[in-house]
């Protein structure tokens, strides 16, 4: 018999202490395998160098000893038997056929990478180059400086159409609040969480087109919500789809799939004539607001209740109920998903969920929505006489009938950047004195490669012409253009691509999928990093080069990419397994390699980069980080009134107003319209009604599963089967009148692809509305092209248009596409005693 | 304040306390009615239905494909009718069985280890303790349910 006092935990245990025959090695996890940078809590039991299992951490100040299933399953990915683990090559000729790799040494391959790289950029141009990547991995934040510093190429690119993943958001973020992502306020930055007295649990959360649950998105622990509502918080979601977290809400808005842009205007006309909003913060903070409820209240482009109930297909008291719940509620935070980045109105989708937080008096407080202080430029104090000079300032610029002209005001932009602007060499000085954007600002990590390529090159970088403001703000080729010179050679061909972290060919990030794989076929030599043997690299790829998991490295995780004042945690190196490398180590190794000019004499090793670039922003050596494991950030709040989200440390918002900006003046500069206004999705029963009678059902893509992120963990036979098909979701309804039985195979297509899946009848997805998954392929099947592990036989990637983007370039509609469904004969069922025959015997 | 409210207030306080401190429960030393009568007392108001015990509980034992020591079982999803009691929107709970696999893991607890899917749980929603004990703790809110996998 036990009493609990002798149950144990580890809570206070070193960073590395011994148990039993094990060594323990806490760590703070984030990629390979791809998640999001959580950074949760792990202690790596390690047996003779071989991990023997893992467990969660209780240490961790945010997990607390919880873990999800794919870190549970870390063992199995590690020493899967499929992983590579050593370099490999293959003949171009050979691309597609699975049985001509050849082991290599990294000699060999660097080498390679050199003859081809140095021949092709003397010949064609360094444009000619382009690094392609994914999202989720610690590469993919890594991707400009592959491209621009390891190769000296412009074209860095996430491929998925109009980047509609966060980025849309993201830039919203940054011209319209002039702060890095403002995330839910969970305490997670705060010693003691939700016991810091400094804290308030939110009266709402509004989770809006997200599934904190599964997905984590950004380094928001999902699970954090339930925390929450353990204390009390109500929720409302939105959300076409049913959800767990959407049966345990106070309201539902199951609003049309894309049509978020109108049902966020609705709330805000409610808020507004209704004269629920803060109007001290209003007057104080917020700049265009009487235009900004002119436009809500325009009876042309404008929105009420009644017209968003019509176009969101949803009951007008649900509006009201929703937004004045909302507006009333103190705190009130709002999680806010990708779901807004997927389609073309996702820009202004952003930039009214920028305005309920804002105008609802939720931005930067307790249990609203908390931003990321920014360092100072060097020198610079917070300074009282000037702080107050400033404000008044502030108060002047924001009622500048200049700033407002139509044709604003480049001039008024410029000058107003310039008095915080400074030149800074980003080599030696702290990265954080940049701020050409509040996102850079935020951010101190990014950039490493951009500043040393010419203007002319830089003016090459692809889409630059067309969508200068997607390009420079996060130094990016534009992924719709990327597609046209992969494809057509507009404006110029891409001779060789670096396929980093990602498996774009699978459905999970690239539009027209199938139409990349025939455009990336004709480059002359392809190479990729990565840990398992994907269709893409099947498909494409020349050389391989391994990549370490995140047990075999040191590497740190942050929040929201350093943008959210939660946590730095510390990946501590626990094993080694083969001839792998991280992604620093090859950007370090590979750029002095290829004698790169951008990397000479920047970083000594990996360590250094570490240093330099990831534990610098917790104000501390990577050696400090590592033992401490995980370092939370402190939060200060109404950052506005104290001059910490600016640089120069005055008061206000990093905008060219020094507000937040209602009325966009960065919008108006770039062409768009500096007000939202709603725009239906390119194809939809409304927008085409003669198509939508060939493709009746609304189709949308990508919700979360907790076995998988996004195209991973399909060869992990303990994950594998808790989700062993490719499924799509259809309303019992719609599937008696098809003739659907449950579990049936189905076929979806529309005038740019098709795909096959498994029927799963359910009531969660409203009539008229199919939900696919996305991700799938199939590492039992044959990878020899062209089936490439069945790639494209369950992707709904095919089916997604590229150039469907917003004005800016951003935006695609994943979400909200249209398509058939016909019942099939055939099954295509996963036997999952092939899965485990292939991947269950681990190789240790 | 109805009595329906002092529930709802005393749960909230419940559940702030629940850590990774608590989650084992205190249980009654040398009781010979509780000796051996081990449970889980799980939370389903609460349970996301994430999947972390199954996985947890499979790598604990080395379970093979096909085979579990606790799966999550559906109630729903189907639709409530709007103002009708019972509340609005969908039914769709989530329930973790324990199987006739789960050992409660005794390798663990015989080494002062909580069993695994209450270690893991993302939503703090599994207790392990003496069947007696967890009793107590199952009146003090609703929708939970006890688990007596076996005698230990």
């Amino acid at each position: 018999m036990k009493s609990a006092m002798q149950y144990k935990n580890d809570l206070g245990k070193p960073w590395r202490y011994n148990e039993d025959e094990f060594e323990v090695i806490r760590t703070s996890m984030w990629s390979p395998p791809g998640c999001h940078p959580v950074g949760c809590g792990l202690k790596l039991y390690v047996k003779d160098g071989v991990l023997d299992h893992v467990e969660g951490d209780e240490n961790h100040p945010v997990t607390k000893g919880r873990l999800c299933p794919r870190c549970l399953a870390l063992k199995d990915y590690v020493y899967n038997p499929s992983r590579i683990i050593y370099p490999m090559q293959r003949d171009p000729a050979d691309r597609g056929k699975a049985d001509k790799w050849q082991r290599c040494s990294w000699e060999d391959a660097f080498a390679l990478i050199k003859e081809k790289r140095d021949y092709l950029a003397a010949t064609y141009g360094p444009e000619c180059m382009a690094v392609l990547s994914g999202t989720g991995r610690s590469g993919g934040i890594m991707v400009s400086d592959m491209a621009q510093a390891v190769l000296g190429t412009p074209n860095a690119c996430y491929t998925q159409s109009g980047y509609a993943c966060y980025q849309p958001r993201s830039a919203a973020c940054s011209h319209v609040l002039g702060a890095y992502y403002p995330e839910i306020d969970y305490a997670g930055g705060l010693e003691e969480t939700y016991d810091n007295p400094e804290f308030v649990v939110p009266e709402v959360i509004v989770v809006w087109g997200k599934e904190p649950l599964p997905s984590n998105g950004d380094g928001l622990w999902g699970h954090a919500v339930i925390d929450m509502m353990k204390r009390g918080a109500k929720l409302i979601s939105v959300d076409p789809r049913v959800n767990w977290l959407s049966c345990r809400s106070t309201v539902q808005c199951r609003l049309r799939p894309g049509t978020d842009t109108a049902l966020a205007m609705a709330w805000l006309w409610v808020i507004i004539n209704e004269e629920l909003y803060d109007k001290e913060f209003v007057d104080k903070w917020c700049y265009g607001f009487e235009e900004f409820a002119a436009r809500i209240n325009d009876p042309e482009k404008g929105m009420t209740p009644n017209k968003a109930a019509e176009i969101c297909d949803i009951p007008v008291d649900v509006i009201y109920e929703a937004a004045r719940l909302y507006a009333k509620a103190k705190p009130a935070s709002i999680a806010w998903g990708l779901a807004l980045d997927q389609n073309q109105n996702g820009n202004q989708a952003g930039h009214c969920l920028l305005a309920l937080m804002s105008i609802t008096g939720n931005v930067d407080i307790p249990g609203g929505q908390i931003i990321a202080e920014i360092d100072p430029a060097p020198g610079v104090a917070i300074d009282a006489k000037s702080q107050a000079a400033a404000l008044a300032d502030l108060k002047k610029a924001a009622f500048s009938a200049d700033v407002k002209s139509d044709n604003v005001s480049k001039d008024l932009l410029d000058d107003s950047l310039t008095t915080t602007r400074m030149e800074v060499n980003l080599d030696k000085a702290d990265a954080a004195s940049d701020k050409s954007t509040a996102e850079d600002a935020a951010r101190p990590t990014r950039r490493i490669g951009w500043d040393a390529l010419s203007d002319e090159l830089k003016q090459k970088t692809i889409g630059m012409k067309e969508y200068p403001m997607y390009v420079n703000n996060i130094r990016n080729a534009h992924a719709d253009r990327m597609f046209d010179a992969v494809t057509t050679g507009d404006p110029y061909p891409i001779r060789m691509a670096w396929i980093q972290s990602t498996n774009l060919l699978a459905p999970t990030c690239s539009a027209e999928s199938d139409k990349w794989y025939q455009g990336l076929l004709k480059c002359e030599f392809n190479f990729a990093t990565d840990l398992f043997m994907t269709p893409s690299v099947q498909g494409l790829c020349d050389l391989f080069l391994p990549l370490s998991t995140c047990a075999e490295k040191n590497d740190v995780s942050m929040t929201h990419y350093f943008g959210s004042p939660v946590t730095i945690g510390a990946i501590n190196k626990a094993i080694d397994v083969g001839e792998t490398k991280s992604d620093a180590q090859i950007m370090i190794e590979l750029g002095a390699y290829l004698q790169s000019k951008a990397l000479e004499g920047m970083f000594i090793d990996a360590e250094d980069f570490l240093n330099q670039r990831r534990a610098n922003v917790a104000k501390m050596s990577w050696a400090k980080l590592a033992q401490k494991v995980n370092f939370q950030r402190g939060v200060n709040y109404r950052k506005y009134e104290t001059g910490r989200l600016r640089p120069d440390r005055l008061p206000g918002f990093l905008t060219p107003t020094g507000r937040i900006e209602l009325w966009s003046t960065a919008f108006a500069a770039n062409g768009e319209d500096p007000l939202p206004y709603y725009s239906e999705p390119a194809f939809s029963p409304y927008s085409s009604p003669e198509l939508a009678k060939k493709y009746p059902f609304i189709l949308t893509t990508g919700a979360r599963t907790y076995a998988f992120f996004h195209s991973e963990h399909r060869q992990i036979p303990i994950l594998r089967e808790l989700n062993p098909d490719a499924m799509i979701e259809i309303h019992p309804a719609d599937a008696a009148e098809l003739g659907i039985a449950s579990g049936q195979w189905v076929e979806i297509a529309n005038d740019f692809g098709k795909a096959k899946f498994k029927a799963k009848l359910s009531p969660i997805v409203k009539r008229g509305v199919v939900q696919a998954q996305h991700g799938w392929w199939f590492p039992e099947q044959d990878g020899n092209a062209p089936n490439l592990y069945g790639v494209f036989q369950s992707n709904c990637n095919t089916m997604i248009a590229n150039h469907y983007n917003s004005k800016l370039g951003y935006g695609a509609p994943y979400k909200c596409n249209i398509c058939s469904v016909v019942p099939l004969k055939e099954s295509y069922d996963t036997n999952m005693s092939v899965v485990d025959s292939k991947f269950g015997k681990l190789v240790i | 304040m109805t009595n329906a409210h002092n529930v709802i207030n005393e749960t909230t306080n419940f559940y702030a306390k629940s850590t990774a401190k608590t989650k084992a429960v205190t249980c009654a030393k040398n009781d010979s009615e509780t000796a051996g009568k081990f449970g889980l007392l799980i939370d389903y108001e609460f349970c996301t239905g994430c999947e972390t015990c199954v996985v947890a509980c499979k790598k604990e034992h080395d379970f093979p494909v096909g085979k579990w020591g606790i799966r999550v079982l559906e109630d729903g999803p189907w639709q409530k009718i709007d103002g009708e009691e019972g509340g609005r929107g969908f039914n769709w709970n989530k329930i973790p069985v324990p199987t006739d696999l789960c050992d409660l893991c005794g390798k663990r607890t015989a080494r002062g280890k909580i069993p695994s899917c209450v270690h893991h749980c993302q939503a703090f929603a599994i207790k392990y303790g003496t069947i007696k004990e967890l009793a107590k703790i199952m009146v003090e809110k609703p929708k939970q349910v006890l688990w007596f996998p076996r005698v230990t």
